[in-house]
């Protein structure tokens, strides 16, 4: 099971890394807020939270003490890369709504906050007693997870039925319409993996002994790097497809 | 909710150029900007004359409203006169183009 479980959490964090490099890369350039709070969700998830969370699970294996400072160092950086999902959605979609403002600030603090009583009860009885000791900690933050994917996903396929209108009208380009698609499939893999998480910890399993778990997960992630990968860095040939399927649709 | 000048312009204009009232003119103009993927608040000039071109006149003309592809063509040439609006803020368009654009 390890190395199914390998391949399928390792794709996805492959292609989150080359992805948020990339627009890190781009946010450099060009100075402009969506890039930097993307690529900061995508790295501090992917390239700080992802391997200082396996670090804190190896000194807990070898017995080594700091197991839940790292840990707590781990969540807060995974929390922050989300944070930062609230963030770009916000920014990108609802810049002039005060209530999506509100949602970034309540959702950031409803994933920070429990961080530190998780690594508190990771202190006390280990990493998977500590995470199944502390249930409504682990649900606030899954929720808090869970709905900035959800608005995510809800507001960029909003946005692309809108632009689907404005295609036929010539108002958009094809490939820009499709990213908004791409960006709610993404968003929709990264919700469904989140939920999976939370039915493993409801069910106490193994996430990596579970073969149910791991394939599904695995699916999730693979729709999400696919979608990732048309959305921020399409191949030419991908693009020109997209073009010429409008134009035949539309007569552009 | 705010709304942009172009929008008030076209809705003015066909106030008093045809038969239907103020209620009347923006419920039209606002189903036209709904079934073009548009909104009152952020319709820039350009997709406003593209709107005025190719999808109002089959909504005034359902409405009754004589000569509509003449009303509209004149109100395409009045909408280009106008000044153009500042941006208000970055599209999510533009930065949806501009993510997946790595080599600038």
């Amino acid at each position: 099971m390890y190395p199914i479980a390998l391949v399928c959490f390792g794709i996805p964090a492959i292609v989150s890394l080359v992805v948020g490099v990339r627009l890190l890369a781009l946010a450099r350039r060009t100075r402009r807020f969506p890039e930097y709070a993307l690529s900061a969700a995508l790295l501090l998830l992917n390239a700080v939270g992802y391997p200082v969370m396996l670090a804190a699970v190896g000194l807990e294996r070898l017995g080594q003490p700091g197991v839940a400072l790292v840990f707590f160092f781990a969540l807060s950086a995974m929390f922050a890369g989300v944070s930062m999902n609230y963030f770009f959605t916000w920014r990108v979609f609802r810049s002039d709504a005060p209530w999506a403002l509100a949602l970034c600030v309540v959702g950031t603090w409803l994933m920070l906050a429990p961080s530190g009583a998780i690594a508190a009860h990771v202190e006390m009885h280990g990493i998977d007693a500590g995470i199944q000791s502390a249930p409504v900690w682990c649900f606030t933050v899954i929720a808090a997870v869970l709905v900035t994917y959800a608005w995510t996903a809800v507001e960029s396929l909003h946005y692309y039925l809108n632009s689907r209108r404005r295609l036929r009208l010539g108002l958009v380009e094809a490939p820009v319409c499709n990213r908004f698609f791409l960006w709610a499939l993404a968003s929709g893999a990264w919700f469904f993996c989140t939920a999976l998480a939370a039915v493993v910890l409801v069910r106490g399993l193994n996430p990596l002994g579970d073969a149910f778990f791991t394939v599904s997960i695995g699916a999730g992630g693979l729709v999400n790097s696919v979608a990732m990968v048309l959305c921020f860095m399409p191949p030419q040939r991908y693009l020109a497809w997209l073009t010429r399927r409008a134009a035949a649709m539309h007569g552009a | 909710m705010a709304e942009t000048r172009s929008f008030t312009h076209v809705c003015e204009t066909l106030e008093a150029r045809t038969g239907l009232d103020r209620l009347e003119v923006r419920g039209t103009v606002r189903l036209a900007l709904k079934k073009a993927g548009l909104d009152a608040a952020t319709v820039t000039l350009r997709e406003m004359g593209v709107l005025v071109a190719k999808v109002l006149p089959a909504e005034l003309r359902a409405r009754g409203v004589d000569a509509p592809d003449s009303l509209c063509s004149e109100l395409g040439t009045s909408l280009a006169s106008l000044p153009q609006e500042q941006a208000a803020r970055e599209t999510p368009e533009s930065v949806f183009d501009r993510l997946a654009d790595t080599a600038r």
